[in-house]
């Protein structure tokens, strides 16, 4: 309780207060632009903040990776073109409402969804952050590095496309983390000579060129693309009668959100889409949906804004991230000598409450900034992409730049950028590959202790029952979609030979 | 009354122009071009020092990335598996327009004259030359956006955070 009380005393210290203000307006701003997304924005201003102290820094993040994510609902309901990912559902009904004349109505519904969904979820984040921890605090090599192999497995749903492309990302990921020293022995690997390598690849100008170098290069085919609002009335607080028909939906949107943001995948825009789709298959009315029901911005509003408090729960409990954006959050953490997991709750017992306390405003805040100023908002979506991508750049060369202050980190950014191009064309995510990057040492490191450990036997982590129970759920989370369909062909085929039989006995 | 003749496809000798089918598709020379990086991978593993058995902390440096590398192999022909079987019907996306080109080659130039030229006169020509590739026609908006922006930008990392930015061309001035 005392740890509570002085992390949120932290966070009452005017500067972590500016920041979080600072980063839920610009979080607010980014969500609303489509293509930036809250990944992206966090890598930007991540070399901002290496100068501020922890709490600030990590403050603005946490409270930017709250607002961008609600952001994107407000271009998702004004002009059917969602801000983050995560808001994709949101548009499916938030739009028809806004074409029926009621943008406001659904602005409102979406504020109230995100600002509970998301407070909600703190308070899971609150209790199960620390226990997951303590469970974890006795964790060894062998375990850190089954559930390094989970998280990984994990990779598989982390985007929309091919899973083998998703894994194939990840290890590539896992790979561009070996370069440099071997931490062990100290021989040099995939360096070709070059003394910039020795330390290995920074992973946060990979990270600024796979998001928004890559980013920047895709938007080239809309650079001519011209955005245009629907006029809309002033968000307003949804009436005593919608509140009473959304409620159950919220929570039933928060529970599923803060559920799949826990899982180390895609948790917000995932989360969304199942939550829009229960709704549905639950509703009495399904054929509605589509149409502009309030129930399908709920659904989708609450589970996404969950969905950031759920991600933060592995990302800081066990280091493994929750999210893509979660992932970078973990390089702010390192950046500032952080290393998130059990050990950063004995080590900063009042750090987490602080982030806690962070969310928790920045929740606060972006109910009020949407309801007072969403079609301010709607309206950074005037800015032409030409000066906006610009700025992206300018943004992106001066914080790889400003990390050790040299050039090395500006031509990574930039190859890493176009690599990234390339690979969304071929049809990867660059999210796998950031996750990789972070996993990597974690990886290599528990393997290595781990083999240390048991004298070279690799059949010693299967005397390990944690291990066992993680490599379980590794091969379900790989195999389980492959075993579930020749399960129903076994179940089909039997069915087919009893039609069959009986279509001859008719015969 | 039901028609019990023997089902004769209707369009059967006047039949739609079929697109065209590749052998291939794009995803099958994904995993071959992956197979391909793995091999070079590899041979680059086969480069790395081996330490004596007594220094090795649970395996030698060249281990672990073949392990990588085996993983990419497996995943990779798991890829070019799934690719032939739906081999004639998978698109080709449409090659990105001339513009991602032109702003790759100003993204290139303005990293490669950073150092020479310094931060402040290369963002100033890069927030001029981009709008205008990206189609921006109004001179006076452009303008005050490549002056005032960099500007801003070098304030506030230059001088609030003390980024040393190199000066390049302004190093007497700045």
């Amino acid at each position: 309780m005392d740890n509570i009380l002085l992390g949120l005393q932290v966070m009452t210290q005017p500067a972590a207060i500016i920041a979080v203000v600072v980063g839920t307006l610009i979080g607010v701003a980014i969500g609303s632009l489509p293509g930036l997304s809250a990944t992206m924005a966090v890598a930007l201003l991540l070399p901002f903040t290496a100068s501020m102290e922890l709490v600030p820094a990590i403050g603005m993040l946490a409270a930017l990776y709250c607002a961008a994510t609600y952001g994107g609902s407000i271009t998702a309901i004004l002009i059917n073109s969602p801000g983050t990912p995560a808001a994709t559902a949101t548009a499916l009904d938030g739009y028809p409402m806004a074409q029926k004349g009621e943008a406001g109505r659904a602005l409102g519904i979406a504020t109230v969804a995100s600002t509970i969904g998301g407070i909600l979820s703190l308070f899971v984040l609150l209790l199960a952050a620390p226990a997951l921890a303590e469970l974890a605090y006795d964790f060894g090599p062998p375990e850190y590095f089954g559930l390094a192999l989970f998280g990984l497995s994990m990779l598989s749903a982390i985007s929309g496309k091919s899973t083998v492309k998703n894994l194939l990302g990840g290890v590539l990921g896992l790979l561009i983390a070996t370069v440099g020293s071997d931490f062990t022995t100290g021989v040099q690997r995939f360096t070709f000579g070059s003394h910039h390598l020795l330390d290995g690849i920074d992973f946060i100008p990979v990270m600024i060129g796979l998001f928004s170098i890559s980013e920047l290069l895709v938007q080239c085919s809309n650079a001519f693309q011209k955005r245009f609002i629907i006029a809309s009335d002033a968000a307003r607080l949804p009436s005593r009668d919608d509140f009473r028909r959304v409620w159950k939906t919220i929570l039933r949107g928060t529970g599923i959100g803060t559920l799949i943001g826990v899982l180390p995948a895609e948790g917000g825009t995932v989360g969304s889409l199942i939550a829009y789709s229960q709704e549905r298959r639950f509703s009495k009315r399904p054929e509605d949906f589509g149409t502009g029901v309030i129930e399908g911005v709920a659904a989708p509003e609450s589970a996404n804004n969950a969905a950031t408090g759920g991600a933060m729960v592995p990302t800081l409990a066990l280091g493994i991230p929750g999210s893509s954006t979660t992932a970078v959050m973990i390089g702010a953490l390192m950046l500032h000598g952080l290393r998130p997991g059990p050990i950063l709750f004995i080590e900063q017992p009042t750090f987490l409450y602080s982030i806690f306390g962070a969310m928790l405003l920045a929740n606060i805040l972006f109910f009020g900034i949407g309801l007072l100023g969403a079609k301010v908002f709607a309206r950074i979506t005037l800015i032409p992409v030409g000066f906006l991508w610009t700025s992206v750049f300018v943004f992106s060369v001066v914080g790889a730049y400003s990390l050790e202050q040299g050039m090395t980190d500006v031509w990574i950014m930039l190859i890493a950028g176009f690599l990234g191009f390339l690979l969304r064309r071929w049809g990867f995510s660059p999210a796998p590959i950031i996750m990789g990057l972070v996993l990597g040492e974690i990886v290599e490191n528990s393997l290595k202790q781990s083999l240390l450990i048991f004298g070279g036997d690799w059949f010693g982590f299967f005397g390990r029952p944690i291990f066992v129970l993680f490599f379980v759920m590794t091969c379900l989370g790989l195999f389980g979609p492959l075993i579930g369909k020749l399960f129903r062909m076994g179940r089909r085929a039997p069915n087919l030979e009893a039609k069959a039989g009986s279509g001859s006995g008719t015969e | 009354m039901t028609n019990e003749g023997p089902l004769t496809d209707p369009s059967e000798g006047n039949e739609p122009e079929t697109p065209a089918r590749f052998p291939i598709g794009p995803d099958f020379l994904i995993a071959i071009g992956v197979l391909v990086f793995a091999g070079a991978v590899y041979y680059v593993t086969t480069t790395f020092h081996t330490v004596p058995r007594a220094l090795v902390r649970g395996m030698q440096p060249a281990v672990y990335p073949r392990f990588l590398v085996g993983a990419m192999v497996v995943l990779a022909l798991i890829l070019a598996f799934a690719a032939w079987r739906r081999r004639g019907t998978d698109t080709w996306q449409p090659a990105p327009p001339i513009l991602t080109l032109y702003t790759a080659i100003a993204l290139v130039a303005t990293v490669a004259l950073l150092p020479t030229l310094g931060l402040l006169p290369v963002l100033v020509l890069f927030c001029a030359v981009l709008p205008v590739l990206w189609g921006q026609r109004n001179p006076i908006a452009i303008g005050a956006f490549a002056v005032i922006f960099p500007l801003i930008v070098y304030g506030l990392f230059g001088g609030l955070l003390g980024v040393r930015f190199p000066a390049g061309i302004l190093s007497g001035i700045l």
